[in-house]
């Protein structure tokens, strides 16, 4: 089997889960008790406007009837009309997706690029300082609120210091604070897996025997020790992209970052359906395709993985 | 190992530092006690100017702004631009720096001539006849004329467009008698009518709606002082000043509304100095903003907030509803919960409301209460549940926990229960007997400040759920028709003294406990002047606003 038949049958097995989530997201999303008619005129509005409102929206039909007009639609490539805005769902996620995308990769990254070497310096020394570091960060990270960590940020470089905007999307420098909130929660624990690995393949046969030959530990530990680590630090560091690109919710609202999280917010806090549900669906698939990617790297990254991988396909 | 609990030792160390630190960065400068802010009290007799920290500047000289962005943070994004499908005040009030009015209100909440420079009214209080302003063009080019004003009327009228509150507004049709004078209809006599055109029917370029007819309008074009530039969704609305403005110019050159959904975001935004003033700031922040150097901007807002009761159980006798009014220290409430930022208004409406009356307070009095609770035969109190928002209104749930722990000095023990809001709106509209609580903590704040929309909506047996919203499901034949007869009543001093005897009877009957009118709290840079606090304490005006 090649890869690029893995590929298709690891495509072909995502759509199924995603079809599968679909139906459960359409009647979950219309479960939650609430009449998005009623939201829309406001508490105070006469009940005729609302009836005439909910007509109009085609929620007055029956919900067999609501799901395959939406079907329909779907397979023509429309997601539908979002009840709050009156504009295509598609249109409303895509003009958030640049900044969820933008948050996640930049924030994904910055925690790598801190949480790997800090890791492997952890690993190299188990009882140094910086060792005792990751330790420390994975707990104060993963402890503190990620709204809390936003808010001190906030206060510390923009109303203390004067140094960083305090929210918004307008330029370059808005995202530092936004992402550095994100890194912070994600840093301790990718660094603590680095560590785990990296003293797990230091002890391994394969590189007791390169140090054994006589390889600089450079060497070793460039091409013996870090590739062999790198599949648990992706396991983790994709998952968190997944989780972002899902849209960080609370670092979105805290910092008014208009991305996929704060949309999907306020669409369910609005009932709005469609909206609702194309933002949750564009979420799971975010977050399938995202796996078969991972699956893909390790198949790339370790030609064993490759071998069972591709037997069990 | 040792290392390991070591670096816990140390991690927690670290933990409870930086939230010592962080509750002195976000609480600085502290208030130890509840603050109280006095706040004027106003003569409720009086219709009550919003209380403007400037008053409209009358300059000798000609005013320049020293800056001319102005940015603004709002909590809310926009939902649309059309001008009929408008719902929220927020929004309303961006978008009318935009669009305008036929007709619009002072300060004191009198109706005054804007787009129409008078009016007439029939006899029969069916026909509207407006006389328009000249010379007044839409950004667009487009000459306002009695055509342009049709076209709006039409699309308002339209069944097949959605306006979703054309009800408060029940226009049949109108017809242009010359270029600038427009006849409009009402399907019957409807008193609140001119203060709901002024609310309600922002009149966009007749261009604007041939080209998109029924479907949502995306392109904001009206005649106001501020066109439309852009918006960003979930990001900002931006501005820009209308150079050909048939009124005083304004002296902004552009305004940016950003779009801030956390409270505490848009105090340190203000703080930061990122925007000049910012919408709705949690009540417990108003010293922090007065010490930093800001102005708090205090208005009453149109929302009077209460406590709907059941007519169920003990609650069904208008004698232990009046208990619970006596028991319920409102005062206290209004300085320590909701920090100053609300006003006894001894009626079930805002003062400036047009048929407001004031009645006898139920003074705080819990030997009153207590006997009255005996009269009705329950010496011992009795249980009931409470149901209320959370983060909808000013301190709603520390309000109903304020309430529960009064009613428990009289025996009354409160269970408190809370929901998001689309279900706790689904909880509240289901018919009396499917209902799972006794007594509800809701807001009520129509956009248009005169008594029908409050009265009438939470009155009305007609608007009991599942039809209306009128939460305490109170019926009362005689106050529903006295509110018929003051919805049809065009002499405005008979319809004052309709209003005021059904307040009168309301207030004996007790199907709420009266609470407070709810102000709202804005920040802004000390330097911004002459910005206009709209009659409903909620919409903001920068038409004239400079930095000085």
């Amino acid at each position: 089997m090649s890869l690029l038949n893995y590929t298709v049958y690891r495509l072909a097995q995502g759509f199924i889960t995603f079809l599968g989530a679909f139906l459960l997201i359409f009647l979950f999303v219309r479960l939650l008790p609430g009449d998005p008619a009623r939201l829309i005129a406001g508490p105070e509005a006469l009940e005729e406007d609302i009836q005439r409102i909910r007509a109009h929206l085609g929620l007055d039909r029956p919900l067999y009837e609501q799901f395959i007009t939406y079907m329909a639609s779907l397979l023509r490539g429309d997601l539908g009309t979002s009840i709050k805005y009156g504009t295509p769902v598609l249109e409303e996620i895509l003009a958030r997706l640049p900044y969820t995308l933008a948050l996640a990769f930049v924030a994904e990254a910055l925690a790598v690029s801190v949480a790997v070497p800090l890791g492997v310096l952890a690993a190299l020394k188990p009882r140094s300082l910086v060792s005792q570091l990751v330790s420390v960060l994975a707990v104060v990270g993963a402890s503190l609120p990620v709204f809390w960590t936003g808010l001190m940020l906030i206060f510390i470089f923009s109303v203390e210091l004067r140094l960083l905007p305090s929210s918004g999307a307008e330029s370059p420098k808005h995202i530092i604070l936004p992402s550095a909130t994100l890194a912070f929660f994600l840093v301790g624990n990718l660094a603590r897996i680095t560590r785990a690995a990296v003293m797990e393949s230091l002890s391994s046969n394969h590189v007791v025997t390169a140090r054994a030959k006589g390889l600089s530990f450079n060497k070793i530990l460039v091409r013996h020790v870090l590739r062999n680590s790198l599949i648990p630090i992706l396991t983790v560091a994709s998952v968190q992209l997944g989780a972002l690109l899902g849209g960080a919710v609370v670092t979105e609202t805290v910092f008014a970052w208009p991305g996929i999280g704060s949309l999907l917010i306020d669409s369910l806090f609005f009932r709005d359906y469609p909206l609702a549900q194309g933002v949750i669906m564009f979420t799971v698939g975010a977050f399938i395709l995202i796996n078969i990617v991972t699956d893909i790297l390790y198949a790339l990254v370790d030609p064993r993985v490759r071998e069972i991988l591709w037997k069990a396909a | 190992m040792r290392a390991i609990s070591r670096s816990m030792i140390i991690a927690a160390v670290i933990l409870v530092l930086i939230v010592v630190l962080g509750f002195y960065l976000v609480l600085k400068p502290g208030a130890p006690a509840p603050v109280i802010t006095p706040t004027p009290v106003t003569t409720p007799t009086t219709p009550q100017t919003p209380i403007t920290p400037t008053p409209t500047p009358t300059p000798v000289t000609p005013i320049v702004s020293k800056k001319d962005v102005l940015r603004v943070a709002i909590g809310i994004d926009l939902d649309t631009i059309d001008p009929h499908g408008q719902t929220t005040t927020v929004v309303f009030n961006v978008v009318r720096h935009v669009y305008e009015t036929l007709v619009w209100y002072d300060e004191k909440g009198n109706v005054i001539p804007w787009l129409a420079e008078r009016w007439e009214i029939s006899p029969d209080g069916l026909t509207y006849t407006f006389y328009l302003r000249k010379g007044v063009k839409f950004h667009d080019g487009a000459e306002f004329d009695a055509y342009a004003v049709k076209a709006n009327v039409d699309r308002w009228t339209d069944p097949t467009v959605r306006v979703p509150l054309r009800g408060q507004l029940p226009i049949k049709g109108a017809e242009v008698v010359d270029k600038y004078t427009v006849k409009i209809y009402f399907k019957e006599p409807y008193a609140p009518a001119l203060r709901a055109i002024a609310s309600y029917l922002l009149i966009a370029s007749p261009k604007v709606i041939e080209k998109f007819g029924n479907q949502t309008i995306t392109e904001a074009i009206g005649t106001g002082p501020y066109k439309f530039v852009s918006w960003e969704k979930g990001k900002k609305v931006v501005l820009e000043a209308n150079e050909g403005y048939w009124g005083e110019k304004p002296y902004i050159k552009r305004i940016e509304w950003l779009i801030i959904p956390d409270a505490t975001t848009r105090v340190a935004a203000l703080l930061a100095k990122d925007v000049d003033f910012a919408y709705n700031l949690p009540p417990t922040d108003i010293d922090r903003v007065k010490t930093a150097g800001f102005q708090a901007v205090t208005p009453l807002s149109n929302r009077i907030i209460f406590i709907a009761i059941l007519p169920k159980g003990p609650l069904a006798d208008p004698k232990v509803r009046q208990a619970l009014n006596y028991a319920v220290d409102k005062q206290a409430i209004i300085d320590y919960v909701l920090y100053g930022l609300g006003v006894d208004t001894n009626a079930p409406l805002p003062s400036h409301f047009f048929g407001y009356a004031r009645m006898t307070p139920y003074d705080y009095n819990v030997e009153k209460a207590r006997k009255l609770l005996a009269e009705a035969g329950y010496p011992q109190g009795f249980k009931v549940v409470l149901l209320h928002p959370t983060g909808r209104y000013l301190q709603d749930k520390q309000v109903a926990e304020a309430v529960q722990a009064y009613l428990s000095k009289i025996g009354v023990q409160v269970e408190l229960r809370t929901m998001d809001w689309p279900s706790f709106v689904k909880e509240v509209t289901k018919p009396l007997e499917e209902k799972t609580y006794d007594m509800v903590l809701l807001g009520w704040g129509p956009l248009v400040a005169d008594a029908h929309f409050t009265l009438h909506g939470q009155f009305h047996s007609k608007q009991a759920p599942p039809k209306g919203l009128a939460a305490a499901h109170y019926s009362n034949p005689e106050v529903d028709s006295l509110l018929e007869q003051a919805a049809r009543e065009v002499d405005e001093a008979k319809r004052r003294e309709l209003y005021r005897r059904a307040i009168e009877i309301i207030w004996q009957d007790a199907p709420w406990i009266f609470l407070y009118v709810q102000k709202w709290f804005y920040g802004s840079a000390a330097n911004l002047k002459g910005f206009m606090v709209y009659i409903d304490g909620e919409q903001i005006f920068f038409h004239k606003a400079y930095f000085d």
